[in-house]
């Protein structure tokens, strides 16, 4: 733990990966030393960092499949002409903040009080749901499907049966061309983000010391709250 | 998407948070006693510690967990054009929850707490 007393340091960095042009990093750190009096301390520190985005994937084959029979829809692959699904180090952010404090109540006795708190985001391509099925061939000569995506196997039927109809009674639906397919939202499939958020606090508080006759006492009272917060998107 | 909700299906879901808490105090004690016949004093120290951990799971959204009105098997009836209908089987029924991740339900929403306070006592030469 830092326990300086005076002083402010700062630190930045900043990079990216120089073959792919991606991956741009950057962390921004300080620390700062303020004195109590002359008997105490309180030490704060702070870290933001931030990276981007790395892609070193191909494509699914099933994705080339599609944009081989579907030429005009080819485009409408997520992340084209990108791979459908990032394969990379995942965008992420994230602060943390520090405090770290002691004070001196007599000359063998103090109190001191630490405290943390981290928030950190993270957001990751998820896998290529496929409107369509298909087969590809491994490098061993084995056939393996590639099945489409279950949100595509549905075709939803609008119209409610009329009411009065014997033959078509009520909760039934009539057979038109009043239907809705995943596909008109999405042609070409599609590649949800997955997103974690977490969050955490540490707190901790005490006061210790030692009597003259050399017996030591440390009574502390800490506080921890940890979260995780997940959630899914399609971009 | 939730497929179960069909055009209504949302395109981004919250899943619920996962949370842990805990609460602890702690007393730690030590003596150092001479011994007449020890080189050094013998250090008797003891504590006491309360501890309390809770894990609380928070529900997401309902079409993150949820069967919609299309999770159900659809009966389907074609319209003979005289007003009667002729039944044309059903459909499948679609999947609940969102589509790769399935977020926390009510029913399994809702904490967990353990508490513990456990002493200690040592006994130690130097």
């Amino acid at each position: 733990l830092k326990d300086a007393c005076k002083g402010l340091e700062v630190d930045a960095r900043y990079g990216q990966y120089y073959d792919h042009g991606d991956g741009r990093s950057y962390q921004i750190a300080g620390n700062l030393g303020l004195a109590l009096g002359s008997r105490g301390f309180v030490n704060f520190s702070a870290e933001y960092d931030n990276d981007g985005q790395t892609s070193r994937g191909a494509t699914r084959p099933i994705a080339l499949q599609f944009a081989a029979q579907n030429p005009g829809l080819a485009n409408k692959l997520p992340n084209y002409p990108g791979p459908v699904q990032i394969w990379g180090s995942s965008p992420s952010d994230g602060y943390k903040l520090l405090l770290n404090s002691a004070y001196e109540v007599t000359d063998s006795s103090s109190l001191y009080l630490f405290v943390n708190y981290a928030h950190f985001h993270a957001n990751e391509s998820f896998n290529y749901r496929s409107p369509i099925a298909g087969t590809a061939t491994d490098t061993n000569g084995a056939v393996h499907g590639l099945g489409a995506n279950g949100a595509f196997r549905n075709t939803f039927y609008l119209t409610p049966c009329p009411g009065g109809t014997p033959t078509c009674p009520a909760g039934g639906f009539v057979k038109d061309a009043n239907t809705f397919l995943f596909t008109s939202v999405y042609p070409a499939g599609f590649t949800p983000r997955f997103v974690g958020k977490t969050e955490e606090l540490f707190g901790t508080a005490g006061y210790k010391g030692k009597t003259d006759g050399g017996f030591s006492y440390d009574l502390s009272g800490s506080l921890s709250r940890n979260s995780l917060d997940l959630s899914m998107y399609i971009p | 998407l939730s497929p179960s909700y069909g055009p209504a299906s949302q395109t981004s879901f919250k899943f619920g948070q996962l949370i842990q808490e805990e609460q602890d105090v702690n007393l730690d004690l030590s003596y150092p006693l001479a011994v007449s016949w020890l080189a050094s004093p013998l250090t008797i120290s003891g504590g006491a510690e309360y501890r309390r951990e809770a894990y609380t799971q928070t529900a997401g959204d309902p079409q993150s967990y949820g069967a919609g009105p299309f999770a159900a098997p659809q009966s389907l009836f074609t319209p003979n054009g005289d007003g009667t209908y002729t039944p044309a089987g059903t459909t499948l029924g679609a999947s609940p929850g969102a589509s790769g991740y399935g977020g926390t339900s009510p029913q399994s929403a809702g904490p967990a707490v353990r508490q513990a306070s456990p002493a200690t006592s040592t006994w130690r030469l130097i």
